[in-house]
């Protein structure tokens, strides 16, 4: 997960991690981070030519390490008592 | 690939043609044209991984929407916004002003012609329905600021 990646590798990295089975739509990843850039949660910067045309890099901020480490933390709580309701199941 | 140019063009048209839209478009014209790359090297026709890439790529309408509550809505809601809670600002003021104006007047009024009786509570206790009824409405507006912010 680190290193500045663009948009369409980001896409394909997902569809890797999960062996195909999470497939981001494009579209819905650019909506997301054109919403965190909003959020100044990631920035974006145009990175060295290659393929002809100049691409463009998203890297996470400060706050949006710090949001992520807190919304990880609510994510695990969540998990976790959603996994003691599920036990009767 | 030029149907993935023009495609974008098309989708985008409604938009002006602002450094930050020629970006965007940019950016999604690259991604397309990669993924029909990765499809034609898997050994998709042309035509194929173009039309394919477009529609695995999903609705641009979403990141259109999203675009344009970032580069659009904070400038003309927020204008909104601020106008409303001038003016609640501005009638608490012009309320206690005013107010103030009368109840002296009529103050005066009584202690000059009347000064053996004290009448001028009476009307005050009506004239002050509009300061406070403006500074509910004031209340409401600083309200409603900090739930936006």
């Amino acid at each position: 997960m680190d290193g500045d990646k663009y948009g369409y590798q980001i896409s394909k990295d997902i569809a890797a991690w999960t062996h195909d089975v999470f497939q981001i739509k494009e579209a819905t990843l650019y909506a997301v981070f054109q919403r965190l850039e909003r959020r100044e949660l990631i920035e974006s910067y145009q990175g060295e030519k290659s393929h002809g045309g100049k691409r463009k890099y998203y890297t996470i901020t400060i706050l949006g390490k710090a949001y992520l480490h807190e919304a990880a933390k609510e994510w695990k709580e969540a998990k976790q008592l959603i996994d003691v309701f599920m036990e009767g199941v | 690939m030029q149907k993935i140019r023009t495609y974008v063009e098309e989708q985008f048209a409604d938009l002006p043609e602002t450094e930050q839209v020629v970006t965007l478009k940019e950016e999604i014209k690259d991604s397309m044209e990669e993924k029909a790359a990765d499809f034609m090297r898997d050994g998709k026709m042309e035509e194929d991984a173009v039309n394919k890439a477009i529609v695995d790529f999903g609705n641009l309408a979403e990141i259109k929407k999203e675009f344009m509550l970032q580069h659009t809505s904070p400038e003309t809601p927020n204008k909104k916004k601020k106008q409303k809670e001038d003016m609640s600002t501005l009638n608490l003021g012009f309320s206690i002003c005013g107010s103030a104006l009368v109840i002296a007047l009529l103050v005066f009024v009584n202690m000059y012609y009347t000064p053996s009786e004290i009448w001028f509570v009476y009307p005050t206790f009506g004239i002050l329905w509009w300061p406070v009824s403006m500074t509910f409405v004031w209340l409401k507006a600083r309200k409603r600021k900090v739930l936006h912010r």
